[in-house]
């Protein structure tokens, strides 16, 4: 190893250890709680690693039907060997988003170092994907489009180098590229569109690599079977049914004004999904607030961090300005990266669209080191100086910001969607359910008011430690109808009618404050109150007297 | 407000009481108003781009709803941008020619805009500066007709000078940036939760107002050079429209002219300055007001303009082609969408947004 290259991997292996420790300190207590997302994922794996069946008893499937939102198995797989070591908790279900989140930061870097052969822009970029808050943060909790994020990356630096005629990575890429269908949504639009965007401004190049081409093909196919399958037969479309753009409330209440619902109506549907789609390129998603950590606020935090602004201006000028090798595939990446989330019905999402990381990275380092270089130029060195320490302390600023954003307001604001309060719920029933004959658990809570349905069994599965075994075999209830209800063992989950449920001695009842108002509790029959971290009520515990 | 150009169109006008039809003459006013604002667009394209192709820009403003809404809504704004192509028709010239004499239509261009609007005194400040400091007009070019320009300003400075107050006033009702009470509720709130969790300096250093003011102004500033202002209609039309000011397949010449103009060092500097004209929207209420931005829209029709006749230029390119045939496809198919929508759901729209018992058009 040369000095200059020794100097190189050292700084790198500090980034990357920074980089892991802003991903994993204190990784159970922010986000305040696991989603549901994340517990259902958990328990999963819990009953695969315990059963090798999912908790409908599914022998290792390929979908997890989950609460009927049929999810990814990558996530849930991956989960399975985090338990076995460190036990079904919060962090075991964490640590391997965490952990390949970190990971992340060096492959970035020997990928921008192979593809563009420039040190400086990969260790600027690892340094920047290290401190980058859109990548922590959705780093701190299980989210399958980050963990998709790195094999997209992966996939398509397999896929640059088998255009430059190796074989062997015709194999890599089309692992990669399947594994990521896998493990996010996202993904399945991502992943052919790009190949099909390359394929056609590389089409001079196909016929030169068609073997490699068609190896890679057939292994995406071979490897892709299965997927494919689960999603025409075993419900895995389900969720892209559920979030389609069509059923936008924006397009239907305010551009339509009615319901979409015939063929005539595509046409609007074309401009609405086309409006969706430019409004990727607005400086809020990209620097302001896009992170949506806080309450609607104009400053906030973005996909990129404010003082990446010049950085990436200089670089788009920079990327237009110069020979990038692989440039078209690089903006092929940009155009149909941005394609799956603008197909949806919500709101733009930064989490979305974090399989665009190295590019919007890559681009801000380039432009970094291009005002370096301008900054260079100036004669007098006070004045280099000067810029050089405003602009460092303009920096310093906004990571304070970002700090405070992410450890102070976030935990804050954004504690009720994270569903916080249910494992504090849970734990507290743990230790004194057995003084009570039936636990009862109301699904509906929210500040404002009853508007958010949870899945409050996952959270008593997974905190009990619920032998997975019991639970595939043993007598379930549930309602057929769109009332809420489920009961297995003592536990009941539905609506609490506290009027009619007072007289119910010897059971424990939890619920928000909505469902059991303070007012109409006798003394002692409110036996703790669950607090979010704003200090608000989020459940209380009670029993009739 | 310094009442000017819109005297023009008052209620007072002598062709109105002649014919009694108010808020036709305003309208026939406004339509002419389009013709010639579209002739001025056109005869900038002439000076800037390949003659051939002036055309281009003229297509492009007919083919986009922007200045037909600003009509209809006889936009104070869209009156505005008359002087303002003036003042870039003025400088253009100034800029092509090594003459030092007074340039009439920059003076005229100046004076209109600045006996209309208050906010035109600053703003044309900054222009002159800023094509000076960057060295892209030199001011012995300049200088014969900035004196000029100050001397037939100087009813008006001593105007200014007897009602002070008027004048902050009415600089105060353009620039209503910071009346919306959100931002410096949003720094309390910041400020508030950290100081809960005891980081009350960190939180004074990096979560204060001077610094948020600049960052919002900054977001805003971002906001106007942005695609989806153009091509999507996330600021709507007179608040309540669908159709957005530009139709959307104009994005690829759009993209393709700014391409080509930010790898020229000249015009990427000249479109620097350019964005001055952002600034009556930057200062405005909202994120983004289509209203006053139109003031930058020469700019933008020149871009798509300077990307339609480069792409024209090289159509024997299957790329180029293909994004010629992608532009055209894609307008014309808006225009078809846009006329079927606008018959089905656009009163629906407007009285959705304005209530039922408010017209725009029959007095």
């Amino acid at each position: 190893m040369k000095k200059n290259n020794f100097w190189l991997y050292f700084a790198l292996f500090i980034i990357t250890i920074i980089g892991g420790f802003l991903r994993l300190y204190k990784i159970t207590q922010n986000p305040p709680s696991l989603t549901g997302d994340e517990i259902s994922f958990g328990y999963s794996a819990y009953s695969i690693l315990k059963t090798g069946r999912d908790e409908y008893g599914k022998f290792m499937p390929l979908v997890f039907q989950s609460v009927g939102d049929y999810k990814n198995p990558v996530p849930a797989y991956l989960m399975v060997p985090s338990i076995k070591i460190f036990g079904l908790n919060d962090f075991a279900i964490r640590f391997p988003n965490a952990l390949l989140g970190t990971i992340s930061i060096p492959i970035f870097f020997f990928f921008l170092l192979d593809i563009l052969k420039n040190k400086r822009i990969a260790l600027l970029g690892s340094i920047f994907l290290s401190l980058s808050a859109w990548h922590i943060f959705y780093s701190r909790f299980s989210y399958e489009t980050l963990m998709a994020s790195l094999f997209v990356l992966l996939g398509i630096w397999g896929f640059i180098k088998m255009f430059n005629g190796n074989l062997v990575w015709a194999f890599v890429s089309a692992f990669f590229f399947t594994l990521t269908m896998y493990t996010a949504f996202a993904p399945r639009l991502f992943i052919p569109a790009f190949i099909l965007g390359v394929l056609i401004v590389n089409i001079r190049n196909v016929k030169k690599n068609l073997r490699n081409l068609s190896v890679f093909a057939f292994t995406c196919l071979i490897l892709g079977l299965p997927l494919l399958y689960v999603t025409l037969f075993q419900g895995a479309g389900t969720r892209l049914q559920m979030v389609l753009i069509s059923n936008d409330i924006e397009f239907s209440r305010h551009i339509l004004l009615k319901y979409f619902n015939s063929i005539s109506d595509l046409p609007m549907l074309f401009f609405f999904w086309l409006k969706r789609y430019i409004s990727y390129l607005n400086p809020g998603l990209l620097f302001f607030n896009g992170l949506d950590a806080t309450q609607p606020n104009p400053i906030g935090l973005g996909v990129l961090y404010i003082f990446e602004i010049p950085f990436f201006i200089a670089g788009i000028i920079e990327f237009i300005k110069n020979k990038i090798p692989n440039k078209n595939i690089f903006i092929v990446w940009a155009l149909t990266g941005i394609l799956p989330d603008s197909l949806t019905n919500n709101q733009q999402h930064a989490g979305r669209l974090l399989h665009l990381f190295p590019l919007l990275i890559m681009i801000s380092a380039m432009g970094a080191i291009s005002i370096y270089h301008q900054l260079k130029k100036v004669k007098i060195k006070l004045v280099r100086t000067i810029y050089f320490l405003l602009y460092s302390i303009f920096i310093l600023i906004v990571l304070i910001h970002a700090y405070l954003i992410i450890w102070v307001n976030f935990p804050r604001d954004k504690s009720e969607s994270f569903d916080e309060g249910w494992r504090e719920a849970v734990q507290y029933m743990i230790v004194n359910q057995d003084k009570y004959k039936e636990i009862v658990i109301d699904p509906a809570r929210g500040i404002d008011g009853p508007n958010m349905i949870s899945n409050p069994f996952l959270y008593v599965l997974f905190y009990t430690k619920y032998d997975p075994l019991t639970y595939q075999d043993e007598k379930k209830i549930y309602s057929e109808s769109s009332d809420y209800y489920f009961e297995f063992n003592k536990y009941t989950f539905r609506h609490i009618n506290w009027p009619a449920d007072k007289n119910s001695k010897e059971t424990l009842f939890i619920g928000s404050p909505w469902s059991l108002a303070k007012e109409n509790l006798n003394d002692g029959e409110l036996l703790e109150i669950i607090n979010l971290t704003n200090g608000s009520p989020a459940f209380y515990i009670v029993t009739p007297k | 407000m310094l009442p000017m150009l819109p005297y023009y169109t008052s209620k007072n006008l002598f062709l109105a009481e002649l014919l009694g039809q108010n808020l036709h003459i305003s309208k026939i006013f406004y339509l002419f108003l389009v013709l010639v604002n579209t002739y001025l667009i056109w005869l900038i394209s002439k000076k800037l781009l390949n003659k051939k192709f002036a055309f281009l820009s003229v297509a492009t403003i007919l083919f986009s709803p922007w200045f037909y809404y600003l009509a209809v809504g006889h936009s104070f704004y869209f009156l505005l941008l008359f002087p303002t192509l003036l003042i870039i028709l003025g400088l253009i010239e100034i800029f092509q020619t090594q003459s030092k004499t007074i340039n009439l239509l920059l003076v005229t261009g100046s004076l209109l805009s600045i006996y209309s609007s208050a906010l035109f005194i600053p703003l044309l400040l900054i222009l002159f500066i800023t094509l000076i400091y960057s060295k892209i007009i030199s001011l012995n070019k300049l200088k014969l007709s900035l004196i000029l320009i100050f001397i037939l300003s100087l009813p008006l400075l001593f105007l200014i000078s007897k009602n002070s107050i008027g004048f902050t006033n009415s600089l105060r009702q353009e620039a209503k940036i910071f009346v919306d009470p959100g931002l410096i509720n949003s720094i309390n709130r910041y400020r508030g939760a950290a100081e809960a969790n005891n980081y009350k300096f960190f939180s004074r250093v990096s979560e204060n107002k001077y610094l948020f003011y600049s960052e919002y102004i900054f977001l805003k500033y971002v906001s106007q050079l942005v695609p989806e202002t153009y091509f999507t209609p996330k600021y709507k039309l007179l608040s309540y429209a669908f159709n957005p000011p530009i139709f959307a397949g104009f994005t690829i010449p759009m993209f393709y002219g700014l391409y080509l103009a930010l790898k020229k060092p000249n015009l990427r500097k000249l479109l620097f300055v350019s964005t001055i004209l952002v600034i009556p929207s930057v200062i405005s209420k909202d994120m983004v007001s289509l209203n006053r931005l139109v003031l930058f829209s020469p700019v933008v029709f020149l871009v798509i303009s300077y990307g339609l006749s480069n792409l024209y230029q090289k159509r024997n390119a299957l790329v180029a082609k293909y994004f010629l045939i992608l532009t055209s496809i894609l307008v014309l198919f808006q225009i078809v969408v846009v006329l079927f929508d606008f018959k089905a759901h656009e009163q629906q729209r407007f009285e959705s947004y304005f209530g039922k018992n408010y017209e725009l058009s029959e007095p």
